[in-house]
Order: structure tokens, then sequence, then C-alpha cells
């Protein structure tokens, strides 16, 4: 049941597609990630759709479909795009995005100028520039020699990019690492930084050109940023943030293939919906940076907050009343259930008492409370009737050890001024 | 009795959770030169901004000669951001600059006229800096712009300064006419805040100074507060221990976009 | 005119219209640096037009246009939502919400493409590269009167967009709804996009929003007339761009006009008085010369000092000397240094400057060691440079120092 499932899914024909498309979308996220961290990620937009007057001229001048000379015209170009901007910011007093602005409208508009101009020779279109041709990865088949099945001969530049992104990441992986977190340490370190900035480039410019004759220049702009920004919202270091980034590009290409199949659409454009559709969910349900997470963290929080303080009010009621409490409406209601249910008081009413364990709470707490009090008063001169509110707030972060360390200074304050 | 130019009570300020003044407490009377003084990272500008309502308080208040700051401050809040805080390279000429002083003044739509043209080449002139006036803002040298900057709050013509470090890497001869001008508007009975880093010149310039690290650490006229003591307790080690706890109630909190920077960091 | 039919008459208004808008909002955009922001909307219009053609299921440009407004304005608002809530910077929110929302835009229009059989869908297809020759007289006029307001706006609240541009901190102290301001100026921008979108497309209206700015901003200084030079170079460019494309018919205007004011823009690059760079590669070479004409002076003023009138060319020249021959030629010709044979020798006038320069030096040292500390972006300087900026009591002070710092040196 299960197997045939699967493969009314995964038919021979969206199987090349699904191929295609996810070496495409984890050399994307490879190198974008990269792009992402140093805050390049427009570059993706901009060499995109730079790279258009590069193929045709290169389609022009060979008068043939054949990739090579494509790709190499659609490569220079590539390249013309990042050093025009660059030069542009640092020697035309241009900022940065603009010079990009200008840089890539402008070859895009001689790209298809020079289509329409030859429109009679050329058989190419700006559609298939924008979304490329991945529909047709099926229809042209060629079989690899040391392989039984055959593949798409479309996959065979993006597999080839794949792996020399790869086998350059691995090889300049230190490098890369340093150049993207602080270059001016780099540069002491006597990396030579414009080098690695330039590879990298090189890197992005060669997956540009080979997966947009596939995916088109719209999938590889989301396919550089996408992963890359949903893997910096799960991994706090690089190494699993690569890893992260590919896998998301594996992930998104499926559910795009797959959409885009039962939808009946494109599947760049379902691809893109789908990196768009996976990062919300992640913005939302990170573990460590999400939206819900976050909330559960303060309101949880809040709550222990708000228990303790009930707590320590109802504990200090015994010794005196008639003080007003801090904590009202709902947010008491909920502490003294979380304070009954951690066993902490003896039943779930405003009247409850502090268990024996509860009570021992409750002491550590004053015990912090006075501390801190002591710290200000003696550290800070802080006048009597500022004490109550900071230390108030305060005791709930003081973990044992910076308590400890509080209290050791205050004992040698003490014993230097008695001396 | 007469209301104080400016009163905080009980102020605190957290950015993203992380507390970066707590319970600051001080009020200043008219006509007085305040020098604040305090480390890096101290949240003298955060303070700065609290009195302006340019960053949200957590609790407490601040009163403007009496009264709580409202969305119409021009009149009585001059303010002199850092130098850094702008463009530089932005296609304005030194006048431009300065006529935007006016510009709470004339209110919408209203265009600067020859009056206002007038009075701004004035306040270039009380800076020195009045053959400037048609210069490019790109044109400038450091302590020329900070010139340019204080030349537009005079055209503000308010009660109440704030100025955010105006003597940061200025030349001798900008500091000496950024002072005079400074005793020029406490003789009309102007009050003036200034973030200050130079302990050397805390005395001679200021009236009454403000120490600050997180906390208040004290507040008075120079001669009782600006001791050794005070700038021990102010500059000293042992703040650290409320620093980390700072960053206690920060962990606690979750640290989303904590990739980006301080706001008294400067930017 | 010849050959200015009725139609490309309609086309030519609409799309010099559009360029003046284009010119004042891009200028906007440009300040605040927010370029490729455009760039961003207009790709994040798409699935607004390809939803507004599915539930309205006609194709009528008024409300796909209505469509592309909310949803670039939703791209809009996420993009700076994104860098506040989450770690996400604000390129990376760009390039996500541009990437996303035109994959969507494709996704739904190949969706259309399939399921809806109608030969008036070819109008979302002229929204990705712009049909500018389709401009009908409506929308001609429906462009020029969207242009007239935005002008209209930015004419009258200038004053309010160049202080929020410019400092909004010290807008905000001074009562200004900074916050709204830009708000607005982001609405203008929007409606700028939408209007460019059917004629110039999706990928190029960036081109028509930035390249105008840029161009003018290499050319002046001033807030006010940067944005009339931008609307003067948009509308010129459109215009021109709209003229050249009807004149070669294979040509698209779109592309046309882009290639126009790239051009312009190269022009500028070149040419510009002050930010060009042919001027500031000749200012560049200017200050080298000077100061290399002064150094030549002092060298041979030390020679004449030690009674060497004359000094050999090799002894000047050469990179250890750091006097190259055109300084050489210079000082020829301003006629302060002469050729004897083969040495050369100063003039009288040449002395007289030497002796000018070097005091003047002398006197900036003292300065120097005299102010404590001193405004760093004033340290090269000539010699004139030096004499205006020391005010004349200073002068006269600093050479009582110097000489009693010689005296009590030889003494």
């Amino acid at each position: 049941m299960i197997d045939l499932f699967f493969e009314s899914l995964f038919s021979e024909v969206n199987f090349s597609i699904l191929l295609v498309a996810a070496c495409a979308s984890m050399a994307c996220a490879l190198v974008g990630t990269f792009l992402v961290l140093r805050r390049l990620s427009l570059l993706g937009d901009a060499i995109s759709h730079g790279v258009l007057p590069g193929l045709v001229i290169g389609f022009i001048v060979s008068g043939s479909r054949d990739l090579p000379p494509m790709l190499i015209g659609a490569a220079v170009a590539a390249l013309l795009v990042t050093i025009a901007s660059d030069w542009l910011r640092d020697h035309g007093m241009i900022d940065g995005n603009a010079a990009m602005g200008v840089v890539f409208t402008t070859l895009f508009a001689l790209g298809i100028v020079l289509m329409e101009s030859h429109a009679r020779s050329v058989d190419l279109d700006p559609g298939c520039v924008l979304y490329g041709q991945i529909e047709l990865a099926p229809l042209d088949m060629v079989s690899l020699p040391f392989l039984e099945t055959r593949v798409p001969r479309s996959l065979l530049p993006i597999a080839v990019v794949l792996i020399i992104d790869l086998l350059v990441v691995l090889a300049v992986w230190k490098e890369l690492k340093i150049c993207s977190f602080d270059p001016a340490l780099a540069r002491s370190l006597g990396i030579n930084v414009r080098l690695v900035h330039l590879l990298l480039m090189l890197l992005v410019s060669m997956t540009t050109v080979a997966c947009f004759e596939s995916v088109g220049s719209v999938l590889v702009v989301a396919m550089l940023v996408v992963p890359a920004a949903t893997a910096q919202l799960l991994c706090n270091r690089l190494a699993p943030m690569v890893i992260v980034a590919m896998a998301a590009g594996c992930v998104i290409a499926v559910v795009g293939v797959l959409g885009a199949d039962h939808l009946d659409t494109s599947v760049p454009g379902m691809m893109a919906a789908a990196g768009g559709g996976l990062f919300a969910f992640t913005v939302v349900l990170s573990p460590s940076h999400g939206l819900i997470s976050r909330f559960y963290r303060r309101t949880r929080l809040s709550l222990r907050i708000a228990s303790e303080d009930v707590l320590m009010e109802m504990w200090n009621a015994r010794e005196k009343d008639g003080e007003e409490s801090r904590v009202r409406g709902r947010w008491r209601i909920a502490a003294i259930w979380t304070l009954w249910l951690r066993g902490w008081l003896t039943s779930p009413r405003r009247s409850a008492q502090p268990t024996e364990r509860g009570t021992r709470l409750a002491r550590a707490l004053e015990k912090r409370r006075q501390l801190w009090k002591r710290f200000l008063k003696r550290q800070l001169l802080t006048p009597e009737d500022h004490l109550y509110d900071p230390a108030h707030r305060i005791e709930h972060h003081l973990d044992s050890e910076l308590s400890e360390r509080i209290s050791r200074e205050l004992d040698q304050e003490e014993g230097d001024s008695s001396s | 009795m007469k209301s104080p130019a400016i009163e905080v009570h009980d102020l605190t300020v957290a950015y993203r959770a992380k507390p970066v003044l707590w319970d600051i407490d001080f009020s200043i009377p008219e006509g007085e030169m305040v020098g604040i003084v305090g480390p890096n990272g101290a949240g003298k500008s955060t303070l700065m901004k609290a009195i302006l309502g340019l960053v949200p308080i957590s609790s407490g208040w601040v009163q403007i000669r009496g009264e709580p700051i409202s969305k119409d401050r021009s009149s009585t809040l001059g303010y002199v951001p850092q130098r850094e805080s702008v463009d530089w390279d932005f296609p304005v000429t030194v006048l431009d600059v300065v006529l935007m002083g006016t510009y709470g003044r004339l209110g919408w739509f209203r265009r600067p006229r020859k009056a206002e043209r007038e009075w701004a080449q004035d306040c270039l002139e009380g800076l020195g800096i009045s053959d400037l006036a048609s210069r490019q803002i790109s044109e400038l040298s450091g302590g020329q712009q900070q010139r340019v900057f204080l030349a537009r709050a005079l055209a503000q013509d308010s009660e109440i300064y704030l100025m955010d470090e105006p003597f940061a890497g200025v030349d001798a001869a900008t500091e000496e006419a950024i002072v005079a001008l400074l005793k020029k508007l406490r003789a009309r009975g102007r009050t003036v805040m200034v973030i200050h880093h130079d302990l050397q010149t805390v005395e001679n310039y200021f009236d009454r100074v403000l120490l600050i690290n997180l906390r208040l650490v004290a507040a008075g006229p120079t001669r009782e507060v600006f001791t050794r003591e005070n700038l021990l307790f102010t500059y000293g080690g042992r703040l650290t221990v409320l620093d980390e706890a700072a960053e206690a109630v920060r962990l606690a909190h979750g640290n989303a976009g904590n990739l980006k920077r301080h706001p008294d960091a400067g930017s | 005119m010849p050959g200015l039919d009725y139609n490309t008459l309609v086309v030519l208004v609409g799309t010099v219209a559009l360029g003046i808008a284009a010119g004042v909002t891009g200028s906007l955009a440009l300040l605040r640096r927010r370029s490729l922001l455009a760039d961003a909307l207009a790709h994040a219009t798409l699935p607004g037009v390809c939803l507004a053609y599915l539930w309205t299921g006609e194709r009528s440009l008024p409300v796909l246009l209505c469509g592309a407004l909310l949803s670039g304005l939703l791209g809009v608002v996420i993009v700076s939502w994104l860098p506040r809530v989450t770690r996400i910077r604000t390129d990376a929110a760009i390039g996500l919400v541009l990437g996303v929302f035109f994959g969507i835009g494709i996704a739904l229009s190949g969706h259309i493409q399939r399921t809806v059989t109608d030969a008036s869908q070819a109008g979302l297809d002229s929204l990705l590269l712009g049909r500018t020759a389709g401009m009908l007289f409506n929308d001609t006029v429906a462009i020029g009167v969207a242009s007239l307001a935005v002008i209209g706006v930015v004419f009258f609240l200038r004053k309010e967009f160049l202080i929020s541009c410019f400092d909004p901190g010290f807008g905000e102290v001074e009562g200004w709804p900074v916050l709204a301001l830009d708000l607005l100026q982001l609405f203008l921008l929007a409606v700028t996009v939408v209007l460019a979108l059917p004629a110039v497309g999706v990928v190029l209206t960036a081109a028509m929003l930035v390249i105008p700015a840029v161009s003018a901003r290499l050319w002046v200084d001033r807030f006010g007339i940067l944005m009339i030079l931008a609307a003067i170079i948009g509308g010129a460019t459109g215009g021109l761009g709209t003229l050249l494309s009807a004149r070669f018919e294979s040509l698209p205007a779109g592309p046309v006009i882009v290639l126009v004011s790239s051009s312009l823009f190269i022009i500028s690059l070149l040419c510009a008085p002050r930010r060009g760079v042919i001027a500031r590669a000749l200012r560049s070479r200017s200050r080298t010369l000077n100061r290399e004409t002064r150094r030549l002076l002092a060298l041979l003023l030390e020679a004449k000092s030690r009674g060497k009138n004359t000094v050999p060319h090799s002894h000047l020249l050469g990179r250890e000397r750091s006097v190259r021959r055109r300084s050489l030629d210079s000082a020829i010709a301003r006629g302060w240094v002469q050729l004897d044979g083969d040495g050369i020798s100063l003039t009288e006038g040449g002395h007289q400057r030497a002796l000018r320069g070097r005091r003047a030096l002398q006197l900036w040292h003292a300065y120097l060691e005299d102010a404590a500390s001193i405004d760093r972006d004033l340290v090269d300087l000539d010699e004139e440079q030096i004499e205006k900026i020391l005010p004349a009591e200073k002068v006269l002070e600093l050479e009582r120092l110097l000489s009693s710092r010689t005296e009590g040196g030889d003494g």
C-alpha cells in the first residue's frame, strides 16, 4: 500500500524532475549560506538577472542551444555583475544596493533587447530565463558511462557544480568561516580576504548559471536565501547551519515538485512557495528562535516570577498584614494554581498556606532579596526608599553562583571597612 | 515654586528585556550646565533618548518643566545627536541642515523664508562658520560637522538643550567654540545637558554632573559630586555584578534578535 | 513631427509621466538606501495580480493593479518586520520576500495558464516584462493623474521628507511623525512601482526608480534639485526610449528605456563635475602633482642652502626622491625652475615660492605642536591653505615661538 503510494508519487517523470530540483536547491543552499552570513543575499538576485546577456551572446555566437558556450557567456556576465557593482560602490561614490540595482537591471535590459532583436535566430524567450525548463528534464535523458540508469541531461551541469561547490567549501572551510565572521580578523591573520570573496563570487556565479537553465532566475534567488535564512533560525554554528540549509533545500524540492504535480503548475514557482511556507513554519516554530517558543519562554518566566511573588507574599503574610499584593487578576489565579500543582501550597485557594517545601523556597528567595538590597545599598549608595523595586525584580534571576559572588564581595567590603 | 527644567523619576529603560538603565532619579534646575559622565555602555545616550522620548520607558516618568513629554516638544527641547548618526554624504548644504532647526516652528507645509535664512545664518555666525553656509556637507571636516549640528540646535532656539558627545573627536579650536557657545546659552538662562567623556575638563565646564553607570551613581553640583570616590564607583569594576544581573534578565527573557546592536552602542 | 502617430503619442505621454514620478520617488528611495527594496516590491506584486485575476475572473487593469499594490505592500511590511522579530537581516529579508513572492506569483500564473483557457490571460504575462506599446489612452490618463498626485505629495511635503530622511531622530524630537512620513514614502514608492509594472514589467521597474536617481546624484548636491533632475532624467529617458522603440519596431520599449537611462548613467559616472570618475581622477592627479612640485622646490632650496645652485637631474628624479618627470615639467611651466644643461636650478620666483612653502610648513608644525589636538581632516594642506587657516595673531605668536626656538637651538 505504502509502496504503491510512493510509486505513484515518484513516477519516473517526477523522479528525474525531483533529482534536478533537489541538486539545484542543495547547490544554491550551500553557497547561499555564506551569502546570507556575509549580508550579500541580494547579490544572488543581481547575478541571476544579470547573466541574461551572457547567455544570449553565447547563443548568438555559437548559433546553437549547446550548453557550454551559453554557460561561458553567462559566467562572464555573472562575474561582470559582481565586479562592476563592487567597483561602483568603492570608486563611484554610489550606495552598494543602488550600484547592484543599476548593474543588473541594465544587463537584463540589454539581454532582452538582444534577444528580441535576434528573435529570428535566437530560439529563447524571456519566460524560460525567469522560470526555467525543469518540466522538460525527463524528455531529454542521457545515459552515463558508469551508471545503469539514465539521467536528465540538465542534471549534469548542476551535479558537477554541486560537487565543485562541496569540494571548494570543504577545502577552504576555515577561511570562509573566518571571512564570514570577521573579515578584519581574517586580514590580520594573513588571509587574503579579497581572494576568498572572489572565490565565493565565482562559486555563486557558477551555481546560478548552472541552475537557472533548469529552475530559472526566480528560483535561484529564492533558493540562495530561503534555506540559509531558515537554517539561521535553527542553528547557532556554521557547520550545522550549512547542513540544515542543504536539508531544507531538499525538503523544499520534494514539496515543490509534488505540489506542482498536484496543482498542475510550474515547479520552480511551487518550490519558491514551498520555501516560503517552510520559512514561515520555522519563524513560528523554531525551538530556539521561533515566535511560539519565545512566547512560551516569556510566559513561563512571567508565571514563575508571579508565583514566586505570590509565594513570598503568602509566607510574609504570617508576619505582617496589610501590604497590597503585587500580583493581581488572572496572573494571581494562575500563580496560585501553579504553586499548588508544584506542591508548594496546601490548596489552590487565596487563603492557602505554604507547604514545608514552599516555606523553604520562600526563605531562599527572601535571602536573595536581602542580599541584593544589601549589595545595592552598599555598592551604589542607593537611597533606602528606592530599594524595594529593583530588588524585587532582580531576585528571580540571581542564580546561586551570582548570589555567592555578591555575598563574597559584600563580605570582603565589610571586612575592609572594619579593619 | 518654579518647576525644574528636567525631572526624571525612577526611570527604568530596558532594551529587549535587558535593563540598560535602572531607577534613575534626579532633577535639574533651569539655567544650569550639566555634564553626564560615565564609562562606555553605561546608558548615557539611552538616558538622553529617554528624556527626549525617543526610546520607550519601562517604568518611571520624565517631566520637562513640570509637564510630561508631549509630541510637540520642538520649542522646549533642542537635540544634538552624535555626529555619526547621520549620512554626511547626504545631498544638502550646511545652511539646509541649520534650517532644519526652524522646521519645528514652521509647522506643516510652510517653507523657510528669508527671515529663517537670516536666522540660520546668524546661528552659523555664532559658531564662527558663516563662510561655510553654501558648502555641501560632505566637504566638511569633523570639527566643522559638529559645529553645524550645534548651529542647528541653536536655530531651534529651545529652552533646554541635550547634546550627545559634542566634544567627541573635535579639534581644540572647535572645542573652544563649543564651550563659548555653551556659556552663552547658560548666560541666556538656557539649560544644557551634555554627555561628556573627558574627565579632565568636567570641573571647568559644568555646574552640575550626573555620574552614571547603569544606575545613577551620584548627581549634584560638580564640586560636591565630582569626587574621587564617586568616580571610582562609576568607573570601578564592581559594577560587573550589576551588568551580569542585567544579562541574566535578558537571557531569561529569550534573546531573539541578539545579533542586533544595542541602542547605546551608537549608530 | 514625422512618424508620430496617435498611439505613439499616447504611449509617449504615459512613459514620460511615469519616468518623472519614478525619478522623484526613486530619489527618496536612494537617499534612504532602499534601492533594492523597490526591486523586491516590484517582484512582490505578482501574486496580488494573479489572485486579483483569479478572484474577479477578468482582466481589468485597475483591479489587477489594486491586487499588485496590496501584495507589494504586504511584501514591504514583511521586509521591515522580519529583522525586528527574528535574527534575519534586512538584505536576507529582501531576498526572501522577492524570491518567495515572485515564486508564488509564478506558481499562480502557471495554474491560471493551465486551468483558464482564455486569450485575455496574456494580460498577466505582459506584467512580467511589460508591454509599453499596449498602453491605451485611459491607461495614460490614469498614469498621468497618479504621477501628478505622487509628485504633488512630495512637493508639498519636501521639507518633512528631507528631515525624516536625513536625521529621523532629530525630526522626532522636533515633533514630526517620522514613522508616518516613512510609511507614506513607502506607499508612494509602491504606487510608482505598480504604475510602472504594465509598462516596463516586474524586473525592470527597479531600473526606472534607481537609475535616474543615481545618475542625478552624481551631478547635484542639493535635495530638491536632486529630485527635479532625477524627474527630468526619468521623463527624458522614458520619452527617448519610447521614441526609439517606436522607430525600431522589433525593440520592446521597457528595456530600451532602461538602456537609454543606463547610457546616461555611464555618461554621468564619467563626466559629472565633482563626483564623476574623470573629474576625481584629474583632481587626485593634480593633488599629487602639487605635492611633488612642493617637494621638488624644497629639495632644490635645501641644495641651494648647501651652496649647490644647480642640481643634476639624476639626483632629483626617480622613485626614491618621489619626484616624477611631469612634476618637473609643471614646475618649469610655472616658471619656478629652470634647466641648466644637465641640471635644474630654482628661478628667483621659485626661490621665493620655496621659502614661503618652508615657512608655512614650519608654522604649521609649530601649530600642531602647540595645539593639543587638531582637526584630523586638515592635515594635507599646501602653503596657501595653511596661511588662510591660521589666524594672523596666531601666526605672529608662532613666529615668535619659532624664532625663540631656533635661537635656543643655536645657543
